[in-house]
């Protein structure tokens, strides 16, 4: 990817399929990964709201969607699903 | 949380681009608040462009982009467009049958179309994409510094020798973290890179060599944590208090069991954030420090597309806040 389109970031929601590889190249800083979850199963349905455009979960307003009503503020759904959108930018996973 | 209708504004031209996914509940607090204030805007994804997105941009003369970008029901007309919120948004979705160098092909030539929105004069970007991405640790660290923040010492390398004598230096106790995203998929899972301690036995890991690490030295008399977001000139900061006992490095870690308050940070410290947004060409940013015994900030991180719904008593001022800066937009001359 070069130079120019990198500085247009977009997200990438992608779960990649690949296994770790041999221990020994491992890079150092993936140590610190924490909880590991299985994303699999149902991938609910995003669109956005005709009239108000406001998000929409499988046609519920995303914060009345069960996967983001249990959290603190309804932005960020358990984690179970595909959905888990609150990162900062920082937290980003940008596409390659 | 009740969610009722809000009125439309379809029938208004925007002149307020706002890019991001599909879902994105914090976004919708702005969404909301824009709405309730009649302010015509139009939320699209990159994702959109090209398949269900147009885009007719014509050069004028006067070196201008004359023309329009929109979808069947809304669009932006570009010589009205006064202001863009550039979220979260996903890559262009393209047709399924494209080859992989067809896909790289229409692909490149879709980003570099959506950059003539950032030639338009007279539009406040909230943030140019651009000062999101040089918005990197090393950048923003160093200028943090250049703006009169304490910052914890910090080493970048892949060099395990050089570990031990930071860490001592550090007076042994020291954290590692990633120097971009915390999501890290691998083997169908999604999970977090969180900051961690690292104790001496892995100081000069071989495997510290495999790539850039960053570590730092850790506030070992942390008493609270601050997310302070700036809006422009406004900086709306929250205390994140720790339930006793909590000792991990890392508040994400258990942000369920946080609480939070709205807090004036010390007239230095909202200065040297102010500071430290413009000279990284930022008009949002959300800041993290962390706060020792003596009070000190010091600053851990700069999110320039940080997340802050998720904190209730600054929710509502950083929303009218956002609000504000995209209904002002920049004035053409």
């Amino acid at each position: 990817m070069s130079l120019l389109l990198d500085r247009v970031p977009s997200l990438s929601h992608t779960i990649d399929p690949e296994p770790p590889g041999p221990a020994e190249t491992r890079p150092f800083g993936l140590d610190s990964l924490t909880n590991p979850v299985p994303i699999r199963g149902h991938r609910p349905v995003l669109t956005v709201d005709p009239v108000t455009q406001l998000s929409l979960v499988d046609g519920l307003p995303a914060g009345a969607h069960p996967s983001l009503s249990k959290s603190s503020c309804n932005t960020e759904s358990d984690g179970r699903d595909a959905i888990a959108v609150d990162t900062d930018q920082n937290d980003d996973e940008y596409d390659d | 949380m009740a969610v009722r209708p809000r009125p439309s504004t379809r029938d208004r031209p925007p002149r307020v681009l706002v890019v991001t996914h599909a879902l994105d509940p914090t976004a919708d607090f702005v969404l909301r608040e824009l709405n309730e204030r009649r302010v015509p805007f139009w939320r699209t994804d990159l994702a959109d462009f090209p398949t269900r997105t147009t885009l007719r941009a014509e050069l004028e003369v006067d070196g201008r982009w004359v023309g329009s970008l929109r979808d069947s029901v809304r669009g932006i007309d570009l010589s009205e467009l006064r202001a863009v919120w550039w979220r979260k948004p996903t890559g262009h979705e393209l047709p399924a049958t494209m080859s992989g160098p067809e896909r790289r092909f229409a692909r490149g030539q879709a980003k570099r179309a959506v950059t003539a929105l950032g030639a338009l004069p007279g539009v406040l970007w909230v943030n140019r994409p651009q000062a999101n991405v040089d918005c990197t640790k090393p950048v923003h660290l160093a200028a943090a510094v250049a703006s009169g923040l304490h910052v914890p010492e910090t080493l970048i390398t892949n060099d395990p020798a050089a570990v031990p004598p930071f860490a001592r230096r550090c007076g042994g106790r020291i954290v590692t973290k990633v120097l971009g995203g915390i999501v890290h998929t691998e083997n169908g899972t999604r999970g977090q890179l969180y900051t961690r301690r690292v104790p001496e036995e892995q100081w000069d890991d071989p495997r510290i060599a495999l790539t850039a690490h960053l570590f730092q030295r850790e506030i070992t008399d942390r008493v609270y944590e601050v997310r302070a977001t700036v809006v422009g000139d406004r900086v709306l900061a929250a205390a994140i208090h720790a339930p006793a006992g909590h000792t991990r490095p890392d508040w994400r870690q258990d942000s369920d069991a946080f609480t939070h308050t709205a807090i004036r940070l010390p007239t230095p410290t909202e200065d040297g954030a102010r500071v430290l947004t413009r000279r990284l060409g930022l008009v949002f940013a959300a800041l993290d420090f962390l706060v020792d015994a003596r009070g000190t900030h010091h600053l851990v991180d700069v999110n320039a597309g940080g997340q802050w719904a998720w904190i209730e008593p600054t929710r509502a001022p950083i929303t009218h806040a956002i609000a504000d800066v995209l209904q002002k937009g920049t004035a053409r001359s």
